[in-house]
């Protein structure tokens, strides 16, 4: 009875269900841990190339504009994000600046990358090893870029400096503003799902639980 | 209802592929990917991550996290002392958010992720939609504990003019990342479906 049609199963609670094919915009839901199993969109490959370009291209001024002008008795300091990396690294604080370029600079930069690169080669219809290697960093780097706890840090720096002198939102403020919608759209909207399908299509035809 | 191990079947962590449960060691036809039922000692690796945290979470505590210097004065403040000082200052939203996001979270999701190893240990016979939404807030509010750490980057930065007023990173920030680290690793390493194995073992 189980093999007659497709099955999946769900990550969080392992529950057997039979597979549907879902229109764009529906959403499926475990129905046993309420989890969601799947939420295809429409044209995800050109969304995934909108997204992570527009990303990508605002990325630079959001990495090396400033972020904010502090001065204070005429004195200026400028704060981007690279420098603030920088900084911590010549304070001798390697590993903590590690992480912080890691969680703000690199991995929203490699995710947008990565997701540029599986359109590119899904469009481009190259569903082999090399597309499989990217799909599988993608989606474990993906929790690593925390670009929207780095936009409340900002603002609770600029809170806490407001007293002392005078806090100017710079130009990388508002690239950083505009790239960190695009790229929690792209992580949101993008769905693996139909890119595996097809590879597992191109792989000669596998089958959901096809017996080995 | 029935289970994918339950019908001998076995999701691909990777591609979600499910295919037949290999005999021994087999890897998922579509990604290559090393099949397993559940995340191989999942139990073990997450106490392992747990108890670390637990050790780093002192000096992160004890130790200060940054130095504010105006005109060549000023304490190091710890995570606790600077909530406090933001509070005296009046800004109390803000230091509720820095309060929740570097001590309350990383605290509550420790306890959480231990309940959840207790619950599958001792089989406890907790809601298990219960203890599915708890994992999910636990991977969720993971990474606001980094607000801190974040904060710090720009303030160093941002407050940089020598004698008159310099910001300066202190060693319990670096012990504070490895928390953050740690949690997030033991989060990633538990796996939800063991608390749902424990119904499949309460009905045979």
């Amino acid at each position: 009875m189980l093999y007659g049609q497709p099955h999946i199963a769900c990550h969080e609670c392992d529950a057997l269900l039979a597979d549907v094919a879902l229109p764009a915009g529906k959403k499926l839901v475990c129905p046993r841990c309420n989890c969601t199993l799947r939420k295809p969109v429409r044209d995800p490959v050109n969304r995934g190339l909108a997204l992570s370009l527009t990303s990508l291209t605002l990325m630079v001024p959001a990495f090396f504009m400033p972020i904010m002008t502090f001065n204070m008795l005429g004195l200026d300091t400028v704060d981007t994000m690279v420098k603030g990396v920088l900084h911590l690294f010549q304070a001798g604080f390697w590993w903590m600046a590690l992480l912080v370029l890691f969680c703000s600079i690199l991995a929203p930069m490699l995710e947008n990358l990565l997701v540029l690169l599986i359109c590119l080669l899904s469009q481009a219809r190259r569903y082999g090893g090399l597309l499989i290697t990217l799909l599988k960093i993608q989606s474990r780097i993906r929790r690593w870029a925390m670009l929207e706890v780095y936009m409340l840090g900002i603002l609770v720096a600029y809170v806490k400096m407001i007293d002392s002198g005078q806090v100017h939102m710079g130009i990388g403020m508002i690239c950083f503003t505009g790239m960190l919608l695009a790229t929690t759209l792209n992580t949101v909207m993008f769905d693996t799902h139909s890119i595996w399908e097809n590879v597992g299509r191109y792989r000669g035809g596998l089958h959901e639980n096809r017996p080995r | 209802m029935k289970t994918a191990r339950a019908e001998g079947l076995v999701l691909c962590r990777d591609c979600h592929l499910l295919v037949k449960a290999p005999r021994g060691r087999g890897v998922c036809p579509r990604c290559g990917a090393a099949l397993h039922a559940r995340i191989p000692d999942s139990v073990a690796r997450t106490w392992a991550f747990v108890i670390t945290a637990w050790i780093a979470l002192f000096p992160a505590n004890i130790y200060p996290i940054m130095t504010v210097i105006y005109f060549g004065e000023g304490e190091p403040d710890t995570i606790i002392s600077g909530v406090i000082q933001l509070a005296e200052e009046g800004m109390v939203p803000i230091a509720i958010l820095v309060f929740v996001a570097s001590i309350v979270v990383p605290i509550l999701k420790l306890l959480g992720i231990m309940l959840l190893l207790f619950t599958v240990h001792f089989k406890w016979s907790l809601s298990k939609t219960e203890c599915t939404v708890l994992y999910r807030i636990i991977e969720v509010v993971g990474a606001w504990s980094m607000l801190d750490l974040f904060m710090i980057s720009i303030l160093v930065t941002m407050v940089d003019l020598g004698t008159v007023a310099q910001v300066t990173a202190g060693p319990g920030a670096t012990a504070f990342a490895t928390v953050v680290v740690l949690t997030m690793f033991a989060a990633m390493s538990f796996d939800p479906r063991l608390v749902w194995d424990l119904q499949e073992e309460s009905n045979d």
